[in-house]
């Protein structure tokens, strides 16, 4: 075969070019490399896929952690003041007789777990495995780019994450336990918390929650300045804005979220640190008597202060965990509806709507605390019009099946049930976005099962779709349908089990906060029950998760190879790459000529057009019935 | 971790180098030169970027100051 040259006139090292079907391992090529000791390849790697699984790995971990706190806290909702079945002793000697006294939950482990389940989920699980995980495996690959604009910044940015979780871990092991101030951490209340006899005074929970915090956020603000420059610098030629894959726009927005609105949040963490460390009084208001006597730092601060930094943060990230997922289901639906999303344009400007509103709702999370009434108009409208971008998305995804000729694989299962659940979470926020309605909502059950319906059926219904999608991408081999059929659907019903009950149970009054789960409230005495169907079904969805960690493991080794670098028969630039990709991913110059999503083009000879492709071979025009 | 393991494997060892692209000693495919399209290069939008983080930060730092400062009663 002779050499092939590129556009230079330089010889190219191999013939199997992009979009060839030929996969790595066969193809066989290595051309001048620099050679990598294991540690610089799999641990201190600057490789943009390397550093995709370290954090996709380390989030799944972090959220199987956080679901174990859940579990164990479920069995104290439905049975308070009963030992803990099986890990009742572990708990006893992790966490000492004062917190597990014969395997009983205190409040002050339940606290604990439960401030360290919000925590951990939100800032070290979904939003790390969707942003991050995804984001730095699939982003240069869907630009045609060689790795990330910024390797070794993309590297720093995923140690000091790492690290932000080693310190939120070693808190449960520190006297008195992990922090116990809810994942919000309002003080004065944090303040105050793991302070004075027997607390270190570094080395406590909420301190170490802290500094925790200021590692991850660090973390996410390195890899939001890396993704955005990649995507606006590292575009292949001819990849225009209008013809990213959704996915690229969805991570960009994301990354704008992270950039604008994390900061505050460090600044208010950092100014909580130094309350108790250096005893000022950011957050801490005059005459503050804890315990019978007056706090003694000198006052003058603002408790509503750190709602507002905090909060500023807090609504952006529920579209930070929501926007990756909706680009993952954006590419799941094109692909396996074999048709272009439905209004491209309208899903890609409605992300960015919901981006920019995002900033300005950040007080509907606030109205008990007494606002204006006109702040409170403000909030109110602003957080009522940004369902209006999100119900167009959710309408571009559900006119996109029609007509389509869906394939029902496991990613597609994951996408579809996506699209119910994100319409659930929406709908049930909207009584929450009015003030009146919210006054008697607010801090009860219902918000648990509205936040929850998007942080986790929702989000985690897209990365199980990303997960199934792209593994073949990342392993070579295609993860077991049937068993990942059975995963969808224990997830699926289970999900609901957990999430719906609670909705009923807040409209009962049930508030979020109750140690007993409501078991020692005559109000809450005819919902109780519900108590049993959420917690057996929280047990059952973790039994359902064990198919997918088996598959998993099973498939990287034992799964079924793909036969060709494009098993999906997708269209964009990832699928380009051999399989699984090199370091520098692409064998050569990568031109993109087409839109994201051509699928089913009339006349056509293949149901799909790939992006890299410059010429397709036409069969005749159809004529129009009526011409 | 030599070479001949590494080349005998057969994998996960080619790329490519366009004329915008090169290595900086440590194996990262690197973009020297400046994108048509936008007229920059990587380090100048990443600044600008990482400005915009600092603005936030300080922003409030300074906003948070100033608010404790005015409705301070001492």
């Amino acid at each position: 075969m002779p050499q092939e040259k590129n556009e230079h006139g330089d010889p190219m090292e191999g013939s199997q070019g992009v979009g060839s079907t030929v996969t790595a391992r066969e193809s066989g090529h290595h051309e001048h490399q620099v050679e990598l000791s294991w540690w610089r390849r799999y641990v201190f790697s600057t490789d943009h896929k390397m550093i995709g699984i370290q954090y996709m790995i380390t989030a799944l971990f972090v959220t199987l952690f956080a679901f174990g706190l859940m579990v164990v806290m479920r069995w104290q909702l439905s049975y308070p003041g009963k030992p803990v079945p099986v890990i009742g002793p572990l708990l006893t000697a992790v966490f000492g007789a004062n917190m597990a006294p014969g395997g009983v939950m205190t409040p002050n482990l339940y606290n604990s777990f439960g401030a360290m389940h919000g925590t951990m989920m939100i800032f070290m699980a979904v939003v790390p495995a969707l942003f991050a995980g995804f984001g730095n495996f699939i982003v240069p690959l869907q630009l045609g780019a060689p790795d990330m604009a910024f390797p070794r910044l993309n590297m720093a940015s995923f140690w000091s994450y790492f690290v932000g979780v080693v310190i939120m871990l070693v808190s449960f092991l520190v006297p008195g336990g992990a922090a116990k101030s809810g994942w919000t951490s309002y003080p004065p209340l944090a303040d105050i918390a793991d302070t004075g006899m027997g607390f270190e005074p570094i080395l406590n929970g909420q301190t170490l929650w802290l500094i925790g915090m200021v590692f991850n956020i660090t973390g996410s603000l390195l890899g939001s300045i890396n993704i955005i420059a990649t995507i606006i610098q590292l575009r292949a030629p001819g990849l225009e804005w209008m013809r990213l894959p959704v996915f690229v726009w969805s991570e960009l927005v994301t990354a704008f979220l992270l950039l604008l609105a994390f900061p505050p949040l460090e600044s208010a963490a950092i100014l909580q640190l130094m309350d108790r460390l250096f005893g000022t009084s950011f957050f801490s208001p005059d005459g503050l008597v804890v315990g019978g006597r007056p706090w003694p730092a000198s006052g003058g601060g603002s408790a509503l202060l750190w709602q507002h930094l905090f909060w500023f943060l807090g609504h952006p990230e529920v579209y930070v965990t929501i926007l990756p997922s909706m680009g993952i289901v954006g590419e799941v639906f094109a692909n396996n509806t074999r048709k272009p999303l439905w209004s491209y344009k309208m899903f890609v400007y409605s992300m960015l709507a919901i981006g920019f509103i995002s900033l300005l709702v950040w007080a509907h999370h606030m109205y008990m605390t007494g606002m204006g009434q006109s702040v409170s108009i403000f909030f109110q409208v602003f957080t009522i019009m940004i369902s209006i971008p999100s119900i167009i998305l959710g309408t571009v995804l559900l006119l996109s099946l029609w007509g389509g000729s869906i394939r029902f694989s496991a990613p597609m299962l994951f996408a579809l049930a996506w699209l119910p659940m994100f319409g659930i979470g929406g709908l049930t926020g909207l009584p929450l976005g009015y003030s009146a309605s919210d006054m008697v909502l607010h801090d009860t059950y219902y918000v648990i099962g509205h936040f929850h319906y998007m942080m986790a059926p929702a989000a985690l219904m897209g990365l199980f779709a990303g997960m199934y999608y792209w593994f073949p991408k990342a392993t070579g081999r295609m993860l077991n349908e049937f068993w990942g059929k059975v995963h969808f659907w224990m997830t699926i019903i289970f999900f609901n089990g957990i999430f719906f009950p609670m909705l009923i149970q807040g409209y009962a009054g049930v508030h979020r906060r109750w140690y007993d789960g409501g078991a020692g409230w005559q109000m809450a005495q005819p919902v109780l029950w519900l108590n049993h169907v959420m917690s057996i079904s929280a047990w059952i969805l973790a039994l359902g998760q064990i198919p997918f960690i088996i598959n998993f493991f099973w498939s990287i080794w034992r799964g079924k190879k793909v036969e060709s670098d494009n098993p999906w028969q997708a269209t964009t630039l990832e699928w380009a790459t051999p399989t699984p990709p090199g370091h520098g991913n692409f064998l050569h110059p990568v031109e993109v000529y087409r839109d994201a999503y051509e699928y089913s083009v009339p006349g056509a000879s293949r149901d799909f057009l790939p992006q890299w492709e410059r010429e397709e071979s036409r069969v005749a025009e159809p004529k129009l019935s009526s011409a | 971790m030599g070479a001949g393991r590494k080349q005998s494997r057969g994998t996960k060892t080619f790329l490519c180098i366009t004329e915008n692209e090169s290595r900086d000693g440590t194996g990262n495919p690197v973009r020297h030169t400046t994108q048509p399209d936008t007229r920059s290069y990587n380090a100048k939008i990443g600044i600008w970027v990482c400005l915009a983080a600092e603005f936030m930060l300080f922003c409030r730092l300074f906003s948070a100051n100033i608010f404790l400062r005015m409705r301070a009663t001492h």
